[in-house]
């Protein structure tokens, strides 16, 4: 196996020393080149595409991962490895909407949007408050749901025509759709358009529902880029929109939903041409560390004279910068060769941090190739901010690879918070 | 003397019964809070078969961990490393090998991506040779998405309903995209497992009521299956679409490519003993 761990390493190296340490002292004087060292080192400057946190704040919600334990874990890295920068933003598409209706207006009927035949419209009961209490919204019977187009006359004989089938919350939830809703198949003839969709069964006017339209492989998807991290420090989401197969310029509402599911509306403005989404100025932060927050977008416009509605949604991770990376590094080296590295951080408050990276040496074509990836999280405190870096210069050795040994793709996690805090992609040089 | 000392700490650990190794196979289920996950959510002839094909079938586990939460939470991959570390322990396991279905895979590749999160996960890491990943859930479903829009009360009153848990939520597709990117290794251009991530892919449903080969643990409602088809890729197991369970580690095979018949694997199946994929595995590990 190419994995070594220092526990398991340290119990090995622990029996033998004790094994040796009478014979080590009486018969061998250390060698000179055995001698260890202590040399420090500077964190090189950033890159490109490296980031990191500027001002240190401290977090206020309790940490997830609060143990005190200092695990290490050194892993051999095939030299064919290529080290990569994390990505930083990813796009999501859409092809569908949801919208939240009452059952009073479910009653009444709703207007929706659809661009296209055999599009699948889904009504889940959410969650009813009107009493005090959260009850459940009762599920549709789909027999009860009925579709009328605008241009049609009003009345329920009508309506099958542009239903191809009907789906109940039992069947749905047995091919993965577990929250009681129903769902109706528009058929292959029906046109683009407005309707208004009706449920005849007397539902709680006050009752809560999701209205999802679902347009598969339309023409016209909705793709939200945006960041995978924000700072408590940002004071707006930045991101890229774009309706594939549309030149109209779209008005974007936005929102932010938290992990525990609260929304906030949020303005949208563009600045030289890029879309931003400003952060409330009052909790714009998850009230835990848990799960993640979600950014999401509603456009309704025009393509072709012909209405379309999207909502697209993307998950990203808020959190406080609790901590950086000191630009002074120590090393200890034994034969030549370096066996740990102790990394400093700037912090405020306790919490568990880990640090890891790659140690690279050079081939003979002179090219730096990856040894081994080392880790280490702690728990740290203002008063004691450092973590350790195994190295394994056995490791070290057996690669054939030569100095100058490179730290890259250096990485400072907080485990409280679940967050990337800083990457750096060429760390330092150990010369 | 120094000599004389390795030859004799070799030979403590030659004749120690700790030196001997031993290979194991664990049962890792999927979504839910499992307390008897052998009957409940695998099936025994499909978990007695396979641990036959390891060198004494007695090395075996059956996880029973609640994954309904998060991945990370102490009840799901603290509750795996605690049932693992004790089997490991308790069999002298050296060589273990990981059989997973759907969400059990992102559970299993937290612990291998995450040695520093908790001091039981080196020895496990260092433990794992195999990983046998059946249909994983390695890039989220879109129907995870849609079981959770809405807001605050929705989401909670999911939880009271036992739908929209956090494993649910952590299933939506661009919050794996961020796990995937930032704490899970395995996917492209992230590191890798460090062990073989071998996913068996389900590619289609077979739903029709006169096919027999359906009822395998399969569906029952082809309208249901028709609406939910719209939310996935045309290449699917009905919950999971390919291209989700094919990105992280290796594509061992997609169903039809070994199935008896060349069946597809449903979602629903392909945690059964269905058309012989209890024996496939059996004769791989």
């Amino acid at each position: 196996m190419n994995k070594l761990t220092h526990l398991a390493t340290m119990i090995t190296m622990a029996s033998m020393l004790v094994a040796c340490q009478d014979n080590s002292e009486t018969e061998n004087k250390e060698p000179e080149a055995a001698k260890s060292q202590t040399k420090s080192f500077t964190l090189a400057a950033p890159q490109v595409n490296d980031f990191s946190v500027t001002d240190i704040d401290s977090p206020t919600s309790a940490p997830i991962n609060t143990s005190r334990e200092t695990v290490n874990f050194v892993t051999k890295i095939p030299a064919d490895f290529t080290i990569t920068s994390p990505s930083v933003s990813h796009s999501i598409k859409s092809d569908e909407y949801w919208t939240k209706v009452s059952g009073a207006e479910l009653n009444s009927g709703v207007a929706l949007t659809i661009s296209q035949a055999s599009s699948v419209i889904r009504i889940s009961p959410r969650a009813d408050t009107s009493s005090g209490t959260l009850v459940h919204s009762k599920a549709i019977s789909p027999e009860n749901i009925q579709l009328l187009k605008d241009s049609d006359k009003t009345n329920s004989t009508q309506t099958k025509s542009y239903i191809k089938s009907l789906a109940d919350p039992q069947a749905l939830a047995t091919a993965g759709l577990t929250d009681d809703s129903s769902a109706l198949l528009l058929s292959a003839d029906a046109k683009a358009g407005q309707y208004r969709l009706r449920v005849s069964e007397k539902l709680q006017p006050s009752a809560s529902y999701m209205v999802n339209v679902k347009e598969k492989n339309s023409p016209y998807q909705l793709t939200l880029t945006s960041r995978n991290n924000l700072a408590s420090t940002q004071a707006s989401i930045p991101f890229e929109l774009e309706l594939t197969n549309s030149k109209t310029k779209l008005k974007p509402t936005a929102s932010l939903k938290h992990a525990n599911g609260s929304f906030q509306a949020l303005k949208v403005v563009q600045v030289n041409g890029q879309w931003q989404a400003k952060l409330p100025e009052v909790n714009a932060m998850p009230d835990n560390n848990l799960g993640l927050s979600e950014i999401q977008l509603q456009v309704s416009t025009q393509v072709a004279g012909k209405a379309v509605v999207r909502t697209v949604k993307k998950a990203f991770k808020q959190f406080v910068p609790s901590a950086k990376i000191k630009p002074t590094i120590t090393s200890k080296w034994q034969n030549g060769l370096p066996e740990s590295l102790t990394v400093a951080l700037d912090m405020d408050k306790a919490g568990r941090f880990s640090v890891a990276s790659y140690l690279t040496g050079v081939d003979e074509q002179g090219k730096d190739k990856p040894i081994l990836k080392t880790e280490s999280a702690s728990w740290l405190t203002p008063d004691s901010t450092e973590i350790t870096l195994k190295l394994d210069t056995d490791l070290i050795a057996k690669s054939g690879l030569k100095a100058p040994y490179k730290l890259q793709g250096l990485t400072l996690k907080d485990q409280g918070q679940m967050a990337r805090l800083s990457y750096q992609a060429h760390g330092l040089t150990l010369n | 003397m120094k000599h004389n000392y390795k030859l004799l700490l070799l030979g403590l650990f030659t004749v120690s019964p700790f030196a001997q190794s031993a290979t194991g196979v664990a049962f890792i289920h999927g979504t839910g809070d499992q307390s008897n996950a052998l009957n409940d959510y695998w099936n025994q002839n499909f978990v007695n078969t396979i641990r036959q094909g390891i060198s004494n079938p007695n090395n075996y586990l059956v996880v029973n961990c609640d994954f309904d939460q998060y991945m990370w939470d102490n009840a799901a991959s603290g509750c795996l490393a605690g049932q693992l570390t004790q089997f490991i322990d308790s069999k002298n396991i050296d060589s273990l090998t990981l059989i997973t279905h759907s969400n059990g895979g992102n559970v299993v590749r937290w612990i291998l991506s995450n040695p520093t999160w908790d001091s039981r996960y080196p020895a496990i890491i260092n433990a794992v040779d195999q990983v046998v990943a059946i249909a994983p859930s390695s890039g989220g479903t879109p129907l995870a998405d849609a079981v959770n829009q809405g807001s605050v009360f929705e989401t909670t009153l999911g939880w009271l309903l036992g739908y929209g848990s956090d494993a649910v939520k952590q299933q939506q597709v661009s919050w794996m995209n961020y796990y995937n990117s930032t704490w899970l290794n395995g996917t492209q251009g992230r590191p890798s497992l460090n062990t073989t991530f071998e996913a068996v892919v389900g590619s289609d449903v077979d739903s029709a009521i006169w096919d027999g080969d359906s009822y395998c643990a399969g569906y029952q409602y082809q309208v249901a299956l028709e609406t939910t088809q719209n939310w996935l890729d045309d290449c699917s197991d009905g919950f999971l679409e390919c291209s989700s369970q094919s990105a992280a580690g290796t594509v061992w095979f997609t169903d039809k490519q070994r199935t008896r018949g060349s069946e597809p694997l449903s979602h629903q199946q392909s945690r059964r003993d269905c058309f012989n994929l209890h024996t496939i595995i059996r004769d791989h590990i």
